[in-house]
């Protein structure tokens, strides 16, 4: 699955390059560490959740191999359906939020002279230098009822009551466009630095003025970089459980906090296996479509 | 149609365009020529508008252009990589500039149809620019530019990537297109022979000078620098100094010998020169018993040199004659297969001779 948008195409009629036997044999030597890595830990519990997803909840919360559709079926109950449906709206709506607000700041980013590119860049990955759970409890110091936005609303008399910002669907969106905005950037960025200036300059000189080159030439060139900033950021999203314990109150519960407590607090392995059945399904489902996208735009 | 005076372009401390000053009348064709990093690109982008001249002043019909931006000025460009939309259909790339123009629907069908078919490409509008060979790219590429019918068309190296044979036909088709069209072309090559297949006019540039701007024959026939003499054809240069120049003939000392070259008003008395002989003006004889090697034997009609027959290389349709004068300097005579030359063997002393009217002196 290619999401890096600067993966190399092969040139159309090249030829596949022939390896000899012993450099296979090697190939696969290299290969193996990783390999063994992710069947352990990868396929191996993979498994292990599709199996629990069809078991019964034991008496004292263990896994009882009783082998039944309960699971699935319970999720079709409203209260679960909402919680999908939640946390496909957030994904959707933060996947969307990023795209606006990212692309100006890529498109920023590859105009600005070589000097200051490095450095714009470099603005963008300083969150990551933080911890991601540092990063999103900030977030509550500035969201909070005594917080910094409050009180200098408050100071400034533009309200009078405090709002609450704090413990909303609102808040934890915010902190989902904050912690995936770069994860926007940097694709958008990396497809618009591949655009070839004489693209631009054809325009120009086939009498486009800046919009228009802007509208009719870069946007589409530097679509596959929005398609995998869209999968970069709409995936982890839509599983994310942590943002919303933090920052989200009840209401906002999303398939993460949900597999997560059934995991723990719920004790309930073979229902909250049978939720991450259908998270992951609806992740391929997301890379399906990307994929299809994708080669639309090569054909 | 275009004119630039005095125009410079520098970049940093670099100066790729050093005072190049052309006009190209409306309807011609106007080759630039030069070996690559002469600046032909850098003159072509500032008449285009991409780049502006550190000085001097850039004219397009009689407004002067320094300032304007591309999309504003009436010409369009056929890029070197012919820089085709990826995402756009053949159709689309071509109406680009006609969509911008704000024709109607019918209009812009009925141009883009009349450009295809030009190009000989009708029938392709629905494919993607990488769904066709490189010779067809090359061809929508020259369509929508010149579907916009620009007063003038630009176009940098527009055959390079394409393969001998289908350059020499395209270089044929883009001459006879010029004509139909009655489009101003200026044209940007290294490719001394596409140079002289298809001007009106060749400008020579070296080192981001412009050494000369002429016809393909006087160019060839009559260089102002030994760059130009040697850039385009092959040339024989002999180092010379002038003894004695009044019309009609201007004479020249060359290693003691006498000889004489047409009149050049620019050489006088003493000066050092390059005499300029083309291989295929030289004929070589045998030595007649009366000739010494020594001897000059020179009139005023034409001019003789002495030397040692060393080798012929066989060219297909011509010969190369490789003859060493006194002083171990070469000189290359062509002449057609079949020729007397072929009974010479390699080491016999020759003679060789031109019509002093073929010679051309270039002061040094
Ligand atoms: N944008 C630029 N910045 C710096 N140097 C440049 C730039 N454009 C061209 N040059 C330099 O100017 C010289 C002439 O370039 P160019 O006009 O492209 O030559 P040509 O087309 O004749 O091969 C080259 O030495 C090139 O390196
Ligand atoms: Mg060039």
């Amino acid at each position: 699955m290619a999401i890096i948008p600067e993966l190399p195409r092969r040139h159309k009629g090249a030829e596949p390059i022939s390896v000899p036997k012993s450099r296979q044999r090697f190939g696969l030597f290299l290969l193996g560490p990783g390999a063994l890595w992710l069947l352990v830990f990868g396929i191996v519990p993979l498994g292990l959740i599709v199996v629990y997803s069809f078991a019964t909840r034991g008496e004292y919360g263990g896994v009882a191999l009783k082998w039944t559709w309960e699971n699935f079926a319970r999720l079709a109950d409203p209260l679960y359906v909402a919680i999908f449906r939640r946390s496909l709206l957030m994904a959707g709506a933060t996947t969307i939020l990023c795209i606006v607000m990212g692309y100006p700041i890529a498109y920023a980013i590859s105009t600005a002279g070589p000097h200051w590119k490095n450095r714009l860049l470099m603005l963008v990955i300083i969150p990551f230098w933080t911890n991601f759970l540092i990063r999103t409890y900030a977030w509550i110091i500035i969201l909070r009822t005594e917080g910094l936005i409050n009180s200098l609303l408050l100071s400034l008399g533009i309200i009078t009551e405090p709002l609450t910002l704090l413990y909303t669907s609102g808040a934890v969106l915010v902190g989902f466009v904050y912690n995936w905005l770069p994860y926007m950037i940097l694709p958008i960025y990396a497809s618009l630095e591949k655009i070839d200036r004489s693209y631009i300059e054809a325009a120009m000189d086939l009498g486009g003025k800046g919009r228009v080159v802007l509208q009719k030439v870069i946007l589409p060139l530097s679509i596959p970089g929005i398609a995998a900033g869209s999968v970069l950021v709409f995936i982890p999203a839509l599983a994310m459980f942590a943002i919303p314990d933090v920052l989200g109150g009840a209401r906002t519960m999303m398939i993460g906090n949900l597999i997560k407590n059934q995991f723990t607090s719920a004790r309930n392995w073979p229902f909250g296996s049978a939720a991450s059945v259908v998270l992951i399904g609806l992740m391929l489902l997301a890379l399906f479509i990307y994929k299809r996208l994708a080669q639309n735009e090569r054909s | 149609m275009v004119r630039l005076e005095s125009v410079f372009k520098s970049f940093g401390e670099f100066t790729a365009v050093n005072n190049v000053s052309l006009a190209v009348p409306a309807g011609e064709f106007l080759t630039l020529l030069g070996p690559s990093g002469c600046g032909k690109t850098t003159t072509l982008r500032m008449i285009a508008g991409f780049e502006q001249p550190s000085s001097g002043d850039i004219f397009i019909g009689n407004e002067k252009v320094n300032g304007v931006p591309p999309y504003q000025r009436d010409v369009n460009t056929v890029f070197q990589n012919y820089a085709l939309f990826p995402h756009l259909t053949v159709f689309d790339n071509i109406a680009f500039g006609l969509k911008l123009k704000k024709l109607s629907q019918e209009e812009i069908s009925s141009r883009v149809s009349w450009a295809l078919d030009l190009v000989k490409l009708s029938g392709l509008e629905d494919r993607r620019p990488r769904q066709l060979s490189g010779g067809q790219q090359q061809r929508v590429a020259l369509a929508r530019a010149i579907v916009c019918r620009p007063r003038v068309l630009l176009l940098d190296e527009p055959l390079g990537a394409l393969d001998l044979k289908l350059r020499k036909a395209m270089q044929i088709e883009l001459k006879s297109l010029q004509r139909q069209l009655d489009m101003t072309f200026i044209y940007v090559t290294h490719d001394q022979e596409e140079a002289l297949t298809m001007s009106d006019r060749i400008g020579v540039m070296n080192g981001g000078v412009l050494d000369q701007i002429d016809t393909a024959a006087t160019v060839y026939e009559k260089p102002k620098t030994k760059f130009v003499a040697e850039f385009i054809g092959e040339a024989n240069l002999l180092k010379a100094r002038v003894v004695d120049s009044a019309a009609p003939a201007t004479w020249l000392d060359l290693q003691g010998l006498r000889l004489p070259a047409p009149y050049s008003p620019e050489a006088k008395s003493g000066q050092d020169v390059w005499l300029l002989v083309r291989p295929e003006n030289i004929r070589v004889l045998p030595l007649n018993e009366q000739d010494a090697l020594s001897e000059i034997s020179a009139t005023s009609g034409s001019a003789e040199l002495i030397g040692v027959l060393q080798h012929i290389v066989y060219m297909g349709a011509t010969l190369k004659v490789i003859v060493a004068l006194q002083d171990g300097s070469k000189i290359t005579a062509a002449r057609l297969a079949g020729s007397s030359v072929t009974a010479i063997a390699p080491g016999t002393p020759v003679k060789l001779i031109w019509p002093t009217s073929v010679g051309h002196v270039i002061v040094r």
